[in-house]
């Protein structure tokens, strides 16, 4: 055989090789994320098919674990609307009033972060003054408090000044700044040319004005990504409200939630609870679907400007 | 228009960098001051000054006899063109030129115009009138065009004239350019220069430019200030400062190609002045020379610009042609002898062939005269 066809072979042999190797790669990884997307989703695939049964079926799969009774060839579309109209004393009045609290407070506190935040990043990215970096510092460090360190001297202090059983301590915090936000817009800020900022000022404007009509909408991707993570967590958020909130009237949904299943006990009315649930989702599901390139540049690279 | 005054004006930054130090500057009304020399020379940094960007920390700056050196830039009713242009990269051409214009009126009268229901109807009045601000402006620069896009889909020329736009419309006092034209390519640079010449000329507005490039100052300014290590060299005219500089800098610094420099002593030989170097013995009664015989004799640098070299001369030494620069309209010759080079210009059509010797000559009457010391300062 001459030295080209040897070298020939070799060449096919080592192709052939490296497409069986290939394609044995790519079946483990397909097999690999079908099954992790199979143990996330199914929580959520749970939800949908109980939130679909009837009171007896729903009961039979939670408690005995039986999975054929997931499916079922009746849905119960009822559920939604029953669900809902049952969460409170009143009628209806219980959803709607949780659905308005919810929505006044994640609007609230998203508009008080983005606005707080960014200005406060703004303030220590191009304003020189003395103890600028100790400050930034001193806020990071604060990142590491845990919630819960904080919880009994911010309720007592909301107590005193009257604002239990109101929706100001969800929403007036909102309007100091996040520190993780801050440091978010800072980074960012900071690759901003500083000329923009000095041409604003030639321009007339003081450091307000070049926070609003320059700086702010320079920074919509972090402003994206503070909105949506902002937006996911007090839309979710179940401990601050339980804590604060106190009257039916004055419940978010994710508490409202929590008095409808402790309303009915157990897994007696599993499949509206279910399906409440998947309500309240709604929005969070929505949103991602709109924003998710933020949302996974934002949990990926962390807003830095590219 | 306004006239500015500095007054042993100084930059000094932590650690005692002496960044602009006893700058002495009177600009009049009208007047187009080009600030040039190498690159951290302190031009920008005293532009940045007279902006309000930087800090005063010596000396007086007045704009109009009114003090300014505590004034914040919002307070000086300048404008600024920025080497980088900083158009908002958000906003269209015609809001960049607007931001500027947007009346910011006290909270107080805004809230009684809020209160009497007139405040929508003095919005629109005001953005009519900005627009139409905005349109002369930019009928003056032949930007019309351009108004409803955003900087990003524009070319250096046109963000150029968008920044020169900007400042126009706010009719300031004083025109501040840093470096305008530094990211343009060389054509579009010349044609630019030109047009700024002709505002300058329309407007009549007091303008101080900031180069590195000292042809650019030249044909630009009606005052060149050159500046070096944070102190001023020379204030003049482009005449001035070409055919009477200061110093060695200066005539090192402005011309191209550079003054030819030989270092050498100054005697008097039978009642005539002499100049001798290794290379040059130069004799003569130069009326510029006269009033140094009384100093005589003294080490000494003699300057001679390459278009007063004679090639192809008599009486001077023989030198090999190294390289042979053809420019179209001239043509540039690098000469050496015993380690030594120099440049000569000439015309175009002159038979000279690299490698060749050549005969070297100066005119000596167009010859300058520096002390041989660090500053060099000019003697004749």
């Amino acid at each position: 055989m001459s030295k080209n066809h040897g070298a020939t072979n070799m060449n096919f042999d080592s192709a052939r090789a490296g497409a069986v190797g290939g394609g044995l790669t790519r079946t483990l990884s397909f097999v690999a994320l079908v099954c992790g997307t199979a143990i996330i989703v199914f929580p959520l695939l749970w939800m949908v098919l109980v939130s679909l049964l009837t009171p007896d079926r729903a009961q039979a799969a939670t408690v005995s674990g039986d999975l054929t009774k997931l499916i079922s060839s009746d849905p119960q579309w009822n559920n939604f609307p029953d669900a809902l109209s049952q969460m409170g004393s009143v009628r209806w009045k219980g959803f709607f009033d949780a659905l308005a609290n919810s929505i006044v407070v994640t609007t609230l506190v998203v508009a008080g972060t983005v606005l707080s935040s960014s200005l406060v990043g703004f303030a220590l990215a191009r304003i020189r003054f003395r103890g600028n970096n100790a400050l930034f510092l001193l806020m990071l460090a604060t990142m590491m408090l845990p919630g819960q360190v904080t919880m009994i001297p911010l309720f007592l202090l909301f107590r005193n000044l009257g604002w239990v059983d109101t929706i100001l301590p969800l929403v007036v915090p909102a309007f100091f700044g996040s520190a993780f936000f801050i440091f978010m817009y800072r980074q960012f800020i900071a690759q901003v040319p500083e000329a923009l900022v000095e041409a604003a000022k030639v321009d007339g404007w003081g450091w307000f004005g070049i926070w609003w009509h320059v700086m702010l909408p320079l920074c919509r991707p972090v402003t994206a990504i503070c909105a949506v993570f902002t937006f996911i967590f007090t839309w979710n958020d179940f401990l601050a409200p339980l804590i604060y909130l106190h009257s039916d009237e004055q419940a978010t949904l994710a508490v409202a939630l929590n008095s409808f299943r402790n309303q009915y006990g157990g897994v007696n009315k599993v499949n509206l609870l279910m399906a409440a649930s998947l309500v309240t989702m709604i929005p969070c599901i929505l949103l991602f679907l709109v924003a998710q390139r933020q949302f996974i540049e934002g949990l990926g690279k962390g807003a830095v400007k590219g | 228009m306004a006239a500015i005054s500095l007054e042993r004006v100084g930059k000094i930054y932590p650690g005692n960098v002496r960044a602009v130090e006893g700058v002495d500057l009177n600009i009049a009304h009208g007047e187009f001051t080009v600030l040039v020399g190498p690159s951290g020379c302190g031009k920008s940094t005293l532009l940045r000054m007279i902006a309000g960007l930087e800090t005063i920390t010596e000396g007086v700056m007045k704009i109009d006899d009114l003090v300014v050196n505590e004034l914040p830039p919002q307070a000086r009713d300048i404008a600024m063109v920025f080497q980088n242009y900083a158009l908002y990269p958000h906003m269209n051409v015609h809001d960049n030129m607007a931001f500027g214009l947007l009346r910011r009126r006290q909270f107080p009268s805004r809230l009684k115009s809020v209160l009497s229901g007139a405040y929508r109807a003095g919005r629109r009045a005001e953005h009519i009138e900005i627009s139409q601000k905005v349109n002369t402006a930019a009928a003056t620069l032949g930007i019309n065009q351009l108004l409803d896009r955003r900087p990003a889909a524009l070319s250096g020329g046109q963000r150029q004239r968008v920044a020169l736009g900007r400042a126009l419309v706010r009719q300031p006092k004083v025109f501040l350019l840093d470096e305008p034209l530094s990211n343009l390519d060389a054509k579009l640079r010349v044609e630019m220069r030109a047009e700024l010449r002709m505002l300058h000329r329309r407007l009549g507005v007091t303008m101080v430019y900031v180069t590195h490039d000292q042809e650019e100052a030249m044909s630009l300014g009606d005052r060149v200030v050159v500046l070096k290590d944070g102190l001023v060299q020379q204030i003049a005219a482009p005449q001035e400062i070409y055919s009477k500089p200061a110093n060695r800098f200066v005539a090192e610094f402005v011309g191209t190609p550079s003054m030819n420099m030989f270092t050498g002593s100054l005697f008097m030989q039978e009642n005539t002045a002499t100049f001798r170097s290794k290379l040059l013995l130069l004799q003569g009664n130069a009326p510029a020379w006269k009033p140094l015989t009384a100093s005589l004799p003294r080490s000494a640098v003699l300057g001679i610009r390459p278009e007063h070299v004679l090639l192809n001369a008599t009486g001077g030494f023989t030198a090999t042609v190294e390289a042979v620069e053809h420019y179209g309209d001239r043509m540039d010759v690098v000469v050496q002898t015993s380690g030594h080079r120099l440049v000569a210009r000439c015309s175009p059509d002159a038979s000279i062939q690299e490698g060749k010797s050549i005969s070297v000559a100066v005119d000596l009457t167009r010859a300058h005269l520096f002390e041989q010391n660090e500053i060099g300062k000019r003697m004749a």
